[in-house]
């Protein structure tokens, strides 16, 4: 033993010292509260969510509460969710497009909250059934197909519906040359020079695309040849501005409008219903005027794919949520 | 040696292992409906309602509970009550039921019994808690009876000091020289917004007097102060209400009452987000 001690004493020293420092280290852990965990609690089968007082709240009390009050919006985030994925095939162009999408909105959450940028955006994801900031692009993957489902079905009941819609909405899109001035009322001679010059070149006959082009204080439009794009009712223009494009029909050009901004010549480049067809903004502004379109799409396709409830209640409280109530 | 080392070595990956506990539905995994094969459980949607900061209902709840234990509702609180559900219903008129779906009550009785009522409730929550803890709130508050006139010009102030020296009354003086402030009888406390100069003289009265001349220089102002009572026992109800308005004073005096009924929480999930937004409330 002695001799034992002796030849091998450095490996014992070594040995006892990672013993003692290994104790002192799980110790020191415990003590602070560092390994602490919570504990649960059961209460004759049920597992407990809080208590107050002598009264246990279990997690089935608690759903049954959350689920009367929120249960149907977010029994809807699964129902699109299932039919999106059961519907419309994963395409590489829709995994694109999701990446592009999640790729965008990452940087412009980094941009907006900064070192924030991550625990607010798991936030968002988790209020909307997602666990990580990796299956952003599962959400948008999903939104999108979503998004083919709405859009394939209002163009299959577009006829039902258009006419009204147009009578409200005044779809439409619409080009402007600005001629901007700091203070309309007192315009500098450049200013004025400048708007003498667009109107010659407009008396001249250069084009509406060819002046906007050249002379528009309004970069962002003039690039492409004043066009503004889409417009209805809800679109947030300066009021003058957008009484004269809704008061215009198809290839009306307006007199020169005054606005905050200076002047604008405006002109409604298309009314046509196919031609608007070809804009993401119809559909959004189709569903502004009937969102239930949205959950008319997916509860069709819902039918198609022979849903099953096991919860009757919820199905009522669905329908009701979707707008369909009694209409099934 | 081996075997001592082993030892020690589980027993730390035993402690650093255990884990937090999640409270789970009896029926999570049965589902709610099923769509081409695939299934909604109650499981993943109580994780999705969770999810959506269910601290508040939590909370809610929790308050709920305890102005039960704590508040008898009188009828004085059901007339508030009813009276400003009356306005409400004015206000929107036939879209009153879609405006109270929006805001997710039930009916008009969930509206009454857990949002008005229960916030009159509430409010006779804070004003106990700062009714037993008046003491600690009056030393910070430093509340008082007084009245103030203010002048543009310094001629009319001193007029105003000789008219109340030869013992005039302090609101028909303000009125006859015209004083830009009303000089009713108000409390005012620490936390009243003032002249610099007006909570200076105030901050180093503790009895009944009047103030000289008070100059606020930077903005042209004469201000004569006249301090009527110091005795906040006096005025106590009209200083608890003044107190139980901050913000800050509701959410000490719920998280005294949560202390009080030993609140508890038994997920992980809820605890996270207590501390992420109600850290006040969680006791353990």
């Amino acid at each position: 033993m002695k001799e034992t001690f002796k030849k091998y004493w450095f490996v014992l020293l070594v040995g006892v010292l990672l013993i003692v420092g290994i104790g002192y280290f799980t110790v020191s852990k415990i003590s602070s509260g560092e390994f602490e965990t919570l504990k649960g609690k059961t209460v004759e089968g049920q597992d407990v969510l809080y208590s107050i007082g002598d009264t246990d709240i279990t997690a089935d009390d608690f759903y049954g509460r959350l689920k009367d009050m929120m249960g149907p919006a977010g029994a809807y985030q699964f129902l699109e969710r299932m039919v999106a994925d059961a519907t419309v095939e994963t395409t590489d162009e829709l995994k694109k497009e999701a990446k592009t999408n999640a790729d965008n909105l990452i940087a412009s959450y980094q941009n907006y909250y900064g070192d924030q940028w991550e625990a607010v955006l798991l936030q968002a994801l988790k209020s909307v059934g997602y666990d990580d900031i990796d299956s952003l692009e599962d959400y948008f993957l999903y939104a999108n197909k979503s998004n083919t489902i709405v859009k394939d079905y209002i163009n299959a009941n577009i006829d039902s519906f258009y006419s009204e819609y147009e009578e409200q909405f005044k779809p439409r899109t619409v080009s402007h040359i600005l001629v901007k001035f700091q203070d309309v009322k007192n315009p500098t001679e450049e200013e004025t020079a400048k708007f003498e010059e667009v109107k010659q070149a407009l008396a001249n006959g250069t084009s509406f695309e060819e002046v906007a082009s050249k002379y528009s204080d309004d970069t962002a439009s003039a690039i492409n040849n004043g066009s503004l794009g889409f417009m209805d009712v809800q679109t947030n223009f300066v009021e003058s501005f957008k009484n004269a494009a809704l008061a215009l029909n198809e290839g009306e050009t307006s007199e020169w409008i005054e606005s905050d901004y200076g002047y604008h010549l405006i002109r409604i480049d298309s009314t046509n219903r196919e031609k608007l067809m070809e804009l993401d903004e119809l559909y959004s502004s189709i569903l502004t005027y009937n969102p239930t379109l949205q959950t008319n799409a997916i509860w069709e396709k819902a039918q198609e794919l022979n849903i099953e409830f096991k919860d009757e209640e919820l199905k009522n409280n669905l329908l009701d949520y979707m707008g369909i109530g009694g209409n099934e | 040696m081996k075997k001592l080392l082993i030892l020690v070595a589980l027993g730390l990956l035993l402690v650093g292992c255990s884990k937090d506990a999640v409270a789970k539905l009896s029926n999570g995994n049965e589902a709610l409906f099923t769509i081409n094969g695939e299934s909604l459980t109650n499981d993943q949607l109580y994780s999705l309602l969770k999810a959506q900061d269910s601290s508040y209902f939590v909370v809610e709840n929790v308050n709920k509970f305890i102005v039960d234990q704590e508040i008898e509702t009188t009828e004085e609180m059901k007339e508030q009550a009813n009276q400003t559900m009356n306005l409400f219903k004015q206000l929107y008129g036939d879209n009153f039921n879609a405006v109270l779906a929006q805001y997710g009550f039930s009916s008009e009785e969930d509206y009454y019994e857990n949002s008005l009522l229960l916030q009159n409730r509430l409010n006779a929550l804070y004003s106990k808690y700062v009714n037993e803890n008046i003491t600690e709130y009056a030393d910070s508050y430093k509340a008082k009876l007084v009245q103030i006139m203010a002048f543009d010009a310094e001629d009319k102030a001193n007029a105003a000091l000789e008219a109340l020296n030869a013992n005039e009354d302090f609101e028909t003086v303000a009125t006859n020289n015209s004083s830009s402030e009303v000089a009713k009888e108000k409390m005012v406390t620490s936390k009243s917004t003032l002249a610099d100069v007006v909570k200076i003289w105030l901050d180093t009265q503790t009895e009944p007097c009047t103030s000289e001349v008070l100059v606020d220089e930077d903005n042209n102002k004469y201000y004569i102060v006249k301090i009527n009572n110091t005795d906040y026992t006096t005025f106590q109800d009209q200083l608890v209400t003044e107190i139980i308005a901050d913000e800050a004073i509701q959410t000490k005096a719920l998280a005294s009452y949560y202390k009080k009924y030993n609140f508890h929480i038994y997920d992980i999930d809820l605890l996270n987000q207590f501390k992420a937004n109600k850290p006040e409330y969680i006791v353990q």
